[in-house]
């Protein structure tokens, strides 16, 4: 039986996916987002060890309270840790959690389509559609093949985008999310999120700072809408 | 006309018996609430009078007018209206509305204070009166304490005692006066009295408390002639059935300013006579709405001359008119009926209040369409509180109803002793500094002082209990003096009046600071604590190294923490001789005091600095619930019922969005929190839905937000009345959320 490393443990939730759901943030992430609300998730050393069954019982608690029995592991970077990722997947799915994975795309395509296929739903971080390394560490070309990947395996998946004024909203990027969209059969979901600087003090605690923090707008409820109707996204 | 014509059932014709007719009669309702109606017109325009009352009357500073002329007392005034041409259901604590009376039988010096703080002069013959030839209950109470006493009140370890107000909590089964009418009361009660003639203190004292009550039941009619109604009878229609119950619970709010004197549990009742009258074809669905609306209306124009200090502990100036609603029956049928609907549409046609603290016995078992509808309000309103129904039935059967804030009682057949709370914080630093008062340096128990710069985990749990020990012993005995002469001078023989005359009695204790104590505990016990030390000896500070785990994250390590020390403290109060032989509860429960009440205490070695709030009731600290609402709701579940039957308060505090992205969700994500949360135990939860941004926008502008209404623990307020610091202490609370 495997353990793994934990970051925390957050017993509700109605915005990391469908209806409601625990989420397991997983301990250690290479992608080093700009705009992360956990950096305290980035270290691969930190956090809690904990087993996989032991992390069940503790889950199972919190299922009598939810209304649909969703787990979602998040991060960190749940690829970072495959092994653990896939044996917590496959017993929570055979304990009847609807398990979702929370990733950036992130590790080689084998590595990738090991872990996902045993999720009911990838909720898909794509960072930014023409160069994700102006706001973290993904590389385009592996984040895309990993993409292309679970629209084989047929995966149901929703994109979620960080809209950040000057950083992610350049027209072409748009552009190129709209046909990444278009693309993808097996798209339920688009999730435009709007960037804040919430995470700010978690960030100033570890010592660290970000670019974002310093020259960006807050984001309006019409900049989103206005970019959802760009995206068009209407689920098949 | 046959009073009771089309009613079944035999039993509750020939003794008191409301519960049996209730089974007998009502009609569950399994429908939705699309059957309700809107409010009348007279209601809208009474209620527009009202509302410009009590805007001048918050204009004026919290209080509108008062009469020091006369003594408050059932038929101390003549009728009062409102309105009286728009007006269905007839009666005023005074002759105009939100004119407060002075109730001097608690204690002169309060009504002293209060009318200062209104700059309002009291009147001298009164004055003369209740400090000369009459005793009051304060000034009863203040003789016979001991020194110890009035240290530990002075200092704040036992803390909001009724010794200086009235105890309220009890319920009188006002449902009795529509059903049987006073006469027929007077009567049962005359034969109660004749049939105990025993020359013993006990029998002596009860034939005396009944004597008073056939005296009350005596002015309570002749109250009900000067409206024109003749309550002495039967009540003939739903009409009369609502005006004979609330001119019933009006007649012990004119003489009682209790605390929290609660309605009871009225809806299958009441719903029995409309569910007539529709049938005869006497009265529609918004003539039925219109009797509801009414009687609210009267009920959130009840008021109480208060002091300062008592605005300080219980802020926003609430009356806990509590009334229960939903539950199961125990045949197995759900106590629900359409007039459940419509008090909670009361809550749409009137506006959100405070008033009546409407509480919903919840089951999971309830009809789907009633659960829908109560977790639409709660979202819609933040007005609505919610107990655990499977957890209070199988103790106080299906015919209970909720005192105060969070107190089961059975209607009629219980009373309690309010015992307002100790500070367990408090008692905690007393354990670490050797029993001196941490913030005057008093000496105040005699434990060990403890040795060396760490906490050490067996020497502090030791010294704890022995303070715990200390102060189950003085607190039983404050509560048996306070009540000892809350009876003999303040004594409520109206509601009394209709309960049977030998009441089982509970004495109801409570604990403040739990969650402070369990993380305090945690901390010691889990890492290391650092004590700084003043000269004297006693702690200023305290340093932790690194993390603990703190109580509202499902972690049994501190929750068995919190468990113990309400199990410790419980069973050394039970071992105390208690007044009239009452049974010992327990509550964990601080309705707004927790601000008062961190207020007084020092800094605690869970990181609490000096003066900073407490949770409130059993919540976990602000912002130490790093797992969710979830994990937060089993911590609180864990805390035991079974010794906690005064009952657990959690208030939660959620946003919409992250309750659910629309509205059907959000219905459907509480029901399955509420669910979960009493499947797991939890006894109590306060449901608040808004954002920090409303709560920040209503302190900054207070007049754009007159309604909105918030759950504390265990009741509700106007957040506008609080004070700034509540406000504050409020808008710090965990509201949870996720981005």
């Amino acid at each position: 039986m495997g353990s793994g490393r934990i970051q925390q443990i957050q017993s509700f939730s109605t915005v990391d996916g469908p209806g409601t759901r625990s989420v397991v943030f997983l301990q250690g992430c290479p992608v080093s987002c700009l705009f992360c609300h956990n950096p305290d998730s980035w270290d691969r050393d930190g956090g809690e060890v904990i087993e996989v069954d032991q992390l069940l019982r503790r889950l199972e608690r919190f299922r009598p309270f939810l209304s649909s029995k969703g787990l979602t592991i998040s991060g960190g970077e749940p690829l970072f840790q495959p092994d653990f990722t896939i044996e917590l997947a496959q017993k929570a799915r055979d304990e009847g959690w609807h398990v979702a994975l929370d990733t950036s795309g992130w590790g080689t395509r084998e590595q990738f389509i090991k872990v996902a296929k045993n999720f009911d739903l990838v909720l898909f971080s794509i960072k930014h559609p023409l160069a994700p390394e102006s706001v973290s560490r993904c590389r385009l070309e592996a984040v895309m093949d990993n993409l292309e990947s679970l629209a084989e395996l047929k995966i149901p998946l929703w994109l979620r985008y960080v809209l950040i004024p000057g950083w992610t909203n350049q027209p072409d990027a748009l552009a190129e999310l709209r046909r990444i969209v278009s693309g993808l059969p097996n798209l339920q979901k688009v999730e435009i999120l709007p960037y804040n600087s919430l995470a700010e003090n978690k960030w100033k605690k570890l010592g660290w700072d970000s670019p974002l923090f310093h020259d960006v707008s807050p984001v309006t409820e019409g900049q989103i809408k206005m970019v959802e109707e760009f995206i068009a996204f209407t689920p098949k | 006309m046959d009073p009771w014509r089309s009613f079944k059932g035999e039993v509750w014709r020939s003794r008191i018996d409301v519960a049996e007719f209730v089974r007998d009669n009502y009609q569950p309702y399994y429908g939705d609430a699309s059957f309700l109606a809107g409010a009348s017109e007279r209601t809208k325009r009474l209620w527009q009078k009202c509302q410009d009352l009590m805007e001048e009357e918050r204009q004026a500073g919290g209080v509108l007018k008062i009469d020091t002329k006369r003594v408050a007392g059932i038929t101390a005034w003549p009728p009062g209206y409102i309105d009286q041409e728009n007006e269905v259901i007839f009666g005023l604590q005074t002759d105009e509305p939100l004119k407060r009376m002075v109730n001097p039988w608690g204690g002169w010096r309060m009504v002293e204070a209060a009318c200062k703080a209104r700059g309002v002069e009291p009147d001298k013959t009164m004055a003369k009166i209740f400090t000369r030839y009459r005793r009051t209950q304060n000034e009863a109470i203040f003789r016979i304490y001991t020194p110890a006493m009035r240290q530990a009140r002075s200092l704040g370890i036992i803390t909001g005692l009724p010794d200086a107000y009235g105890r309220g909590r009890l319920i009188g089964d006002y449902r009795r006066v529509p059903l049987y009418g006073t006469a027929y009361l007077m009567e049962q009660k005359k034969k109660d009295l004749y049939e105990l003639d025993n020359i013993d203190d006990t029998t002596i004292h009860l034939r005396e408390d009944i004597a008073d009550q056939v005296r009350a039941l005596e002015r309570m009619a002749e109250l009900g002639k000067a409206y024109g109604c003749d309550i002495s009878r039967p009540a003939l229609n739903a009409k009369e059935a609502v005006q004979w119950l609330y001119m019933a619970y009006l007649c012990a709010v004119k003489e009682q300013n209790g605390a929290a004197m609660s309605f009871g549990h009225t809806s299958p009742f009441l719903d029995i006579y409309i569910q007539r009258d529709l049938e005869e074809g006497t009265i529609t669905e918004t003539e039925a709405q219109e009797l509801i609306d009414q009687m609210t209306i009267k009920l959130r124009l009840v008021r109480h001359l208060r002091t300062p200090e008592y605005d300080e502990l219980f802020a926003g100036d609430p009356t806990w008119i509590t009334e229960s609603l939903g539950g199961m029956a125990e045949d197995g049928r759900p106590l629900v009926t359409k007039t459940d609907y419509r008090w909670l549409q009361t809550l749409r046609n009137l506006g959100t209040s405070p008033e009546p603290n409407l509480t919903v016995l919840w089951s999971p078992r309830l009809p789907k369409a009633f659960k829908d509808f109560c977790a639409e309000m709660a979202i819609e309103t933040s007005s609505l509180q919610f107990e655990n129904d499977d957890l209070m039935r199988p103790i106080f059967g299906d015919d209970y109803a909720i005192s105060c804030c969070v107190s089961a009682t059975r209607l009629g057949k219980d009373m309690q002793f309010f015992g307002a709370r100790v500070n367990l914080a408090k008692a905690l630093l007393l354990a670490i500094n050797g029993g001196k008062d941490e913030l005057t340096g008093d000496s105040v128990v005699e434990v060990p002082q403890l040795q060396g710069d760490y906490l050490e985990w067996d020497q502090v749990w030791s010294n704890y209990e022995k303070v715990l020990t200390w102060l189950s012993v003085l607190y039983s005995r404050t509560m048996n003096c306070i009540h000892y002469m809350h009876d003999k001078y303040n004594y409520e023989r109206v509601q009394m009046a209709l309960i049977d005359s030998k009441p089982h009695r509970h004495m109801a204790f409570g604990v403040a600071g739990l969650s402070v104590v369990a993380d305090s505990l945690s901390a010691i016990k889990y890492n290391r604590v650092k004590v700084i030390r003043d000269e004297r000896g006693i702690a200023t500070g305290f340093q932790i190294d690194g993390q603990f785990p703190c109580f509202g994250n499902d972690d049994d390590r501190v929750d068995g923490l919190a468990v113990r020390v309400l199990r410790y403290f419980f069973n050394s109060l039970s071992e105390q001789p208690i007044y009239r032989n009452a049974i010992p509860t327990m509550s964990v429960l601080t309705i707004t005091s927790n601000v008062v009440y961190g207020k007084k205490t020092g800094p605690t070695p869970d990181g609490r600095e000096a003066g900073k709030p407490f949770a409130p009731g059993a919540n976990p600290m602000h912002g130490r619930e790093l797992t969710g609402v979830v994990a937060a709701m089993r911590s609180v579940a864990k805390l035991p019922y079974d010794i906690c039957r005064d009952g657990i308060s959690y208030t939660f505090s959620i946003t919409p969005r992250a309750l659910g992205s629309n509205q059907s969700e959000r219905t459907k994500n509480l029901i399955s929190l509420i669910d979960g949360y009493f499947t797991s135990g939890g006894h109590h939860i306060n449901v608040n839905v808004y954002s920090r941004e409303t709560l920040i926008d209503a302190m900054e502008h207070p007049e754009l937000y007159p309604n909105l209404t918030i759950r504390v623990s265990g009741y509700a307020v106007h957040f506008i009345k609080l004070s700034k610091e509540q406000q504050l202490e409020v808008i710090e609370r965990t509201i949870h959320e996720r981005m």
